[in-house]
């Protein structure tokens, strides 16, 4: 799995430790990339200078922080990757969608079917529609 | 000082202020005229049940020709009662909005109503609806007003040159062919708050660059026209600073129809939220194209990106290239495959447009679009696929490519009981392709079950997917008749 550190316009150097083992060090630069073999990986990325947050790619997809369940540190950023990670990634947008639609009051089937559209495959839809056709 | 009432009538979505109205506002308020909105779509969405919602829905996508009459008199009862507590003292005229052609039969019950009235003010009629046939009467909008002498300012494409010169006895006149000149829509009047999100529509560009074979933009905008990067990116700071909108939803046929306009708005709204910090969480969405790596180089979507690029939506109608070749699309395989790629680098989230039962669709085609919702099902765990919509099986509309003389000839296409494909439901969706035998509507419909079950295993997530299965429900009833 390949993962990919860039930041926009601030050059910065890190050090990656994989399940509690130095996995590699990278020297300044905007972009940094490393890969990981194995699987679930806990990795801890120390960063300096501080306070940067840079981008994220797992495998070339630009991950967002909270759905990527990525924790960041003033010092380095903090995350585990494990092998059906889009699976989870998956259920946090659907997780958040549902927060979204809680907190602004909107939190019913009409929208969940609007806005969310899963867990709507409506067999008893289908099979009425099928008792027409066949 | 003159005023004018303006209104938005179903079918409309609820999630945001009618864009024609903030267009047609901008230009009375800019003409000095007094204007009041009155949204009566919203309206009748809280005052009806939902049962009756549900009827008023399926009779303007024309699933049926009729509603009770009851719910006739409950729609004219409260219609009226509203215009009257909503117009302004000395109002001159009260605007009717028809926006698609499923607004007409709620357009003709209110202004045969307003006709039946002695009324002190005059109507102004337009919208992409007007020019379109009532499907149970065969009879053009127009022909039907001048036969009866309804309204008596009608307007035909764009509204605002022909609104300009009604409300200013001709004295002002916009440049119809320079989008530019165009006052910026208001959206005064308007509670945000009512609608199901905080945003507002916004309009880059008319017309299209494609013609594609099913689609009747061409005969609305024959020519493709648009904004300057500039203006669009003011007319964004003007609203968030009025009303404090992030999120603007374009309401373009397509955002990137030139490549390098798109590329300069990308820019400079980037560059904008870069300098006023306050401008951060603006974002938007909009329809677009998909466009080969030599139109449209990474460094577009990197632009896209930090423009704030929330969603955007791809009519990419089938994964098989014969039939995206017969459509005229113009893109590729290896085109939908960089695009996602792209997409996925910049987190951009896509909506996919589909199209089931196309005339000139195979099985191998339809087979294809399965193999694909395979292939492309990590990009909707990922929610570059945020969301796909099969639609409710292709439904031809006249006065399109695919339903010229010339292609309904070769295609070998009639409606029901071999008639030629009119604006009725038996000939829109209940048709059949004389080159094309095995598809009938039977078998649109088992493809159509057969991609939403495969949809669901694959993960992806379908919005609205009861109604559109209601809809082929009632489709699939048509067979019984």
């Amino acid at each position: 799995m390949n993962i990919k550190l860039s930041s926009k316009n601030q050059e910065f150097s890190c050090e990656v430790h994989c399940n509690g083992h130095l996995h590699s060090k990278h020297a300044m630069s905007l972009e940094q990339s490393f890969s990981i073999d194995s699987l679930p990986a806990e990795l801890k990325i120390y960063i300096t200078p501080y306070k940067i947050q840079p981008y994220v790619r797992i495998d070339n997809l630009l991950v967002n922080y909270g759905l990527a369940e990525i924790t960041p540190w003033d010092h380095m950023l903090e995350f585990t990757l494990h092998s059906d990670w889009r699976d989870r990634y998956f259920n946090n947008i659907i997780k958040a969608k549902q927060e979204y639609l809680s907190n602004s009051g909107q939190l019913i089937p009409e929208n969940m079917d609007k806005y969310v559209g899963i867990n709507n495959l409506h067999p008893e839809i289908l099979k009425e529609i099928e008792s027409i056709i066949s | 000082m003159k005023s004018v009432l303006m209104t938005s009538i179903p079918k409309y979505d609820l999630s945001a202020p009618p864009a024609a109205i903030g267009v047609l506002q901008g230009v009375a308020q800019d003409n000095g005229i007094k204007t009041e909105v009155f949204d009566f779509n919203l309206f009748l969405h809280r005052n009806l049940s939902k049962k009756e919602w549900t009827e008023l829905d399926n009779w303007c996508m024309f699933i049926q020709h009729k509603i009770p009459k009851s719910l006739e008199q409950k729609i004219i009862k409260l219609w009226e009662q509203e215009i009257s507590h909503r117009l302004p003292a000395g109002c001159e005229y009260l605007l009717i909005s028809v926006f698609s052609y499923w607004s007409l039969y709620v357009a003709r019950l209110l202004i045969e109503h307003e006709n039946k009235k002695i009324r002190p003010y005059k109507l102004i009629v337009g919208g992409n609806g007007v020019v379109s046939k009532f499907p149970d009467t065969d009879q053009y909008f127009t022909d039907w007003n001048n036969e009866n002498k309804y309204i008596e300012h009608f307007i035909i494409g764009d509204g605002e040159e022909p609104l300009a010169e009604i409300l200013s006895n001709g004295k002002v006149a916009y440049d119809n062919n320079k989008l530019d000149s165009f006052p910026y829509p208001s959206y005064s009047g308007y509670d945000l708050e009512d609608y199901d999100e905080k945003k507002v529509y916004i309009t880059g560009s008319r017309g299209c660059v494609r013609k594609c074979t099913f689609c009747d933009i061409y005969n609305i905008w024959p020519k493709f026209r648009y904004r300057s990067a500039q203006s669009i990116v003011d007319e964004m700071k003007s609203h968030f600073e009025r009303h404090g909108v992030t999120r603007f939803d374009f309401t373009d046929s397509l955002i990137n129809g030139s490549v390098s306009n798109f590329y300069k708005f990308n820019t400079l709204l980037a560059e904008e939220k870069e300098k006023d910090k306050n401008l951060k969480d603006i974002v938007y969405l909009g329809q677009a194209i998909c466009r080969p790596r030599n139109q449209m180089p990474e460094s577009h979507y990197e632009a896209m990106h930090y423009a704030g690029c929330r969603q955007l939506t791809i009519g990419v109608e089938s994964f098989s290239n014969t039939v995206r070749d017969h459509m005229k699309k113009k893109f590729s395989d290896e085109d939908i495959e960089y695009h996602l790629e792209q997409c996925g680098y910049w987190n951009i989230p896509n909506v996919f447009l589909m199209i089931t039962g196309y005339p000139t669709e195979t099985l191998y085609d339809h087979n294809k679009n399965l193999r694909d919702l395979e292939k492309y099902k990590n990009y909707a765990k990922t929610g570059i696929i945020e969301l796909i919509r099969w639609g409710t099986t292709m439904h031809l509309i006249p006065d399109t490519p695919i339903t010229s003389p010339e292609s309904a000839r070769t295609l070998g296409l009639k409606g029901r009981d071999n008639n030629m494909i009119g604006f009725d439901p038996q000939s829109q969706y209940n048709w059949h392709s004389d080159a094309n035998p095995d598809l009938t509507l039977r078998e649109r419909i088992r493809r159509r079950l057969e991609l939403h079950r495969k949809s669901v295993e694959c993960g992806y997530p379908q919005p609205r997917v009861k109604n559109e299965l209601m809809t082929i429900f009632e489709m699939a009833k048509m067979l019984q008749e």
